[in-house]
């Protein structure tokens, strides 16, 4: 049998249920700048309605629950692109100072080397000028110079990614002990049948982070999440974190150990993966070519200077110091002679013979370096550096597009608009509003019914 | 309905940075007047300007050798040519000792002349330019040639028989010199000999003798005069060399412009439209940024 009661009972639920609405809302206007925040919805239901032996007896609202909207799919897409972008991003800070190194200017190994076959052909037509024959000694000097100083600020340039990875390991493993202590609060809540939303914003926002630091997996489970490497060694199983360990290789550069094995050569992704790529797939190329371009270049040159004589008739010695192994060529590369009567600028020991220049000149048109001209092979490395840069600016600005794109689909789905979250403001007051105008009413009616056959 | 994304704030600023780049690299182009101004920004073209600029720095180095090989072949050339200068004018002086009606006195007198001249074509064979002899061969510290009595013409060649090339284009050299004994003494030819038996047969009053002379001084002459040829040929070939490189230096120029230079009219038409399209975004961010519902309630 329906009472006044009961509909003061549905309208109390009615009004409870609003008010916890408003609260959303509320919330959901409060975090609307808050990184990583899904907006909530409250689920209301409608009260089981009673059946009273006559006729079925509605019952009111009550609140099912409170909702984050998220899409758990897009959220892994972003997690992708985002180790994808952060690895072209780093890519490109780390290859861009190095490409200055290979800049058409003065001072470049390719200015250095046409200055040093200018200074031999500048000698041709008077080899036993002093003057000239120094200036020949020191644009060899110079020449040395720049491939040793290019050599070594591509080393430095790998050291410079090998801190930023040993850096950027450390944030790693500070990262997955907090998702792992994320992990174990949000199981926790989920036990418990509470809501885990604020959690699994802040999960989400740490997840992104580390996304932009390394490769990540991510498998959600009923036992919480777990994250992996793209090999599939683990960084967090639930509650549990697993740390990456730094340590050096024999050749002094940084690996990376996952519970003692290395996998540094499985890490794609992330600023990790971007600084790996650069330091092993970009930078050391660059070095071993410049290795090969100082090896041959040292013995073509110094075997074309010993078939002549020097300014005493004494046959030719080496011009450049000699080298023994490709590896670490340029770094070491150098003049053997500073004494410019030492130049083997004759053929025929005589004075004014400069023959043997022309041996040496004709090596700028050699195919002397790996089948190619040492000007051919140097354009090489250029187009190379340029290449590295230019591939992964693309690769990153494309990047930036897919993941802006992708951010916007997060917000469409889980942004909070200032607009809706109004409306339901005024929607959710209005019903509050008009539940407590029945409270008033039933309150009316009660009065009435208490006072019936007083007077 | 498709919900949209309620911030737009990422867009906008994506946007606002793609302008600015547009605008920071159409300012750069205009400031340092090179569409390419690191090898990213066009890798291929970056690798070619190596070669152009290899290319271009050979060839200034090639007209400085031109100049350099000039000089040089310019101050033999006109040097042989006083030797044929002086050479013409000892015939002369020998055609009229030959002639019967010369006393003996007036040979000896003649055979002084001869000597005079003997001694400056000595000279001329000794010419140095720029601290090297130039018919030395590649001996151009030597001093070529030396009185030495042992020998029949009385002076001795002490340069060698060398000749020296010289670098002045890619895959293009010159002789640079004859050896001097090419052009003063070779066999069948030899000038110091023909003077030193002219000499001796004018003092001894020996008409056959100073015909003899004559008709080698003439032969010697005629070799010094073809020994010349060369240097003038060579000296014509340069002027075709330097207008080559010339107009390899242009195409070098011209090259590098098309490879790497910005074009200004592109670069400022594309920082206008980078300009407009940042202030646009701004004003239509500053303008639809502060709607909302709330604007229209109470």
């Amino acid at each position: 049998m329906s009472s006044l009661f009961g509909s003061l009972s549905i309208s109390l639920r009615a009004l409870l249920a609003q008010q916890a609405a408003v609260e959303t809302t509320t919330d959901n206007i409060a975090n609307m700048n808050t990184p990583g925040y899904s907006r909530r919805r409250v689920v209301l239901e409608e009260d089981e309605p009673v059946f009273n032996g006559s006729y079925t007896e509605p019952r009111g609202v009550h609140l099912e629950k409170i909702e984050s909207i998220r899409d758990r799919v897009l959220q892994l897409r972003i997690l992708d692109e985002t180790q994808q972008q952060s690895a072209s991003n780093s890519l490109v800070n780390a290859m861009e100072p190095v490409e200055q190194y290979f800049t058409d200017g003065d001072g470049t190994i390719g200015a250095e080397l046409n200055n040093f076959f200018n200074a031999l052909s500048a000698l041709s037509p008077d080899p036993s000028n002093t003057g000239l024959r120094t200036g020949v000694l020191t644009a060899a000097g110079n020449l040395t110079n720049a491939v040793q100083t290019t050599a070594n600020n591509l080393v430095d340039a790998q050291q410079q990614a090998d801190r930023g990875i040993t850096q950027a390991v450390t944030q790693v493993n500070q990262l997955t002990q907090q998702i792992a202590a994320l992990n174990q609060n949000i199981s926790a809540k989920i036990k418990l049948g509470q809501d885990s939303g604020a959690l699994e914003d802040q999960r989400d926002v740490v997840i992104r982070q580390l996304a932009g630091l390394v490769d990540v997996s991510v498998m959600d489970d009923t036992e919480g999440l777990t994250l992996s490497t793209s090999n599939g060694s683990p960084l967090v199983v639930g509650g549990k974190a697993f740390t990456l360990d730094p340590q050096l290789d024999a050749s002094g550069k940084v690996a990376i150990y996952s519970q003692g094995s290395d996998i540094t050569s499985t890490l794609k992704y992330g600023q990790i993966g971007g600084l790996l790529d650069a330091r092993d797939n970009h930078i050391a190329p660059l070095l071993s070519q410049l290795d090969t371009f100082a090896k041959s270049f040292t013995d073509a040159m110094n075997t074309a200077h010993a078939a002549g004589f020097d300014s005493n008739g004494d046959a030719g010695g080496d011009l450049f110091q000699p080298i023994a192994a490709t590896q670490g060529a340029a770094a070491s590369m150098g003049l053997a002679i500073q004494d410019p009567s030492l130049l083997a600028a004759s053929s025929d020991g005589a004075a004014g013979d400069s023959r043997n220049l022309a041996g040496l000149i004709a090596l700028q048109n050699g195919a002397i370096i790996d089948g190619s001209t040492p000007g051919n092979y140097y354009a090489g490395i250029v187009f190379q550096a340029g290449t590295s840069v230019a591939n992964a600016k693309a690769a990153s600005d494309s990047g930036d597009l897919m993941l802006q794109q992708l951010d916007n689909q997060r917000g469409a789905i889980s942004g909070v608009s200032l607009d809706e979250e109004t409306a339901n403001l005024i929607r959710f007051q209005r019903a509050y509003e008009a539940a407590a105008r029945v409270v008033s009413v039933i309150s009316d009616l009660t009065e009435q019914a208490i006072n019936l056959g007083r007077n | 309905m498709i919900r949209l994304n309620p911030d737009n704030t990422g867009n906008m600023l994506t946007q606002l940075t793609q302008v600015k780049a547009q605008e920071d690299d159409a300012l750069l182009q205009l400031s340092s007047g090179r569409r390419v101004n690191k090898p990213s920004d066009d890798p291929a073209a970056s690798a070619t300007m190596v070669g152009v600029r290899a290319r271009s720095s050979a060839d200034d180095q090639y007209l400085q050798n031109i100049s350099t090989v000039r000089a040089t072949l310019s101050t033999a050339d006109s040097t042989l040519n006083s030797v044929v200068l002086a050479l013409q004018h000892g015939l002369s002086i020998a055609v009229e000792g030959a002639n019967g009606t010369q006393s003996p006195s007036g040979r000896s007198a003649m055979a002084d002349d001869i000597e005079g001249v003997r001694d400056q074509i000595l000279s001329l064979a000794n010419t140095s330019f720029a601290g090297s002899f130039l018919f030395a061969g590649t001996a151009i510290n030597e001093k070529p040639f030396v009185a030495d009595a042992t020998s029949p013409s009385g002076f001795a060649y002490a340069g060698n028989s060398n000749r020296n090339s010289v670098q002045i284009g890619e895959n293009r050299s010159l002789d640079m010199n004859t050896p001097g004994d090419q052009i003063f003494s070779s066999p069948g030819a030899d000038l110091f000999g023909a003077l030193g038996d002219l000499i001796q047969s004018l003092r001894a009053n020996d008409v056959g003798g100073i015909e003899a002379a004559t008709g080698d001084l003439r032969t010697a002459l005629d070799h010094v005069t073809a020994a010349r040829v060369p240097y003038g040929n060579t000296l014509a070939q340069l002027d075709n060399d330097e207008s080559f490189l010339r107009s390899d230096q242009l195409q070098m120029t011209t090259k590098e412009n098309d490879l790497i230079s910005s074009d200004p009219l592109a670069a400022i038409s594309a920082l206008r439209n980078a300009q407009f399209a940042r202030e646009a975004t701004l004003s239509a961010f500053g303008q639809t940024s502060n709607l909302s519902l709330l604007d229209y309630l109470k």
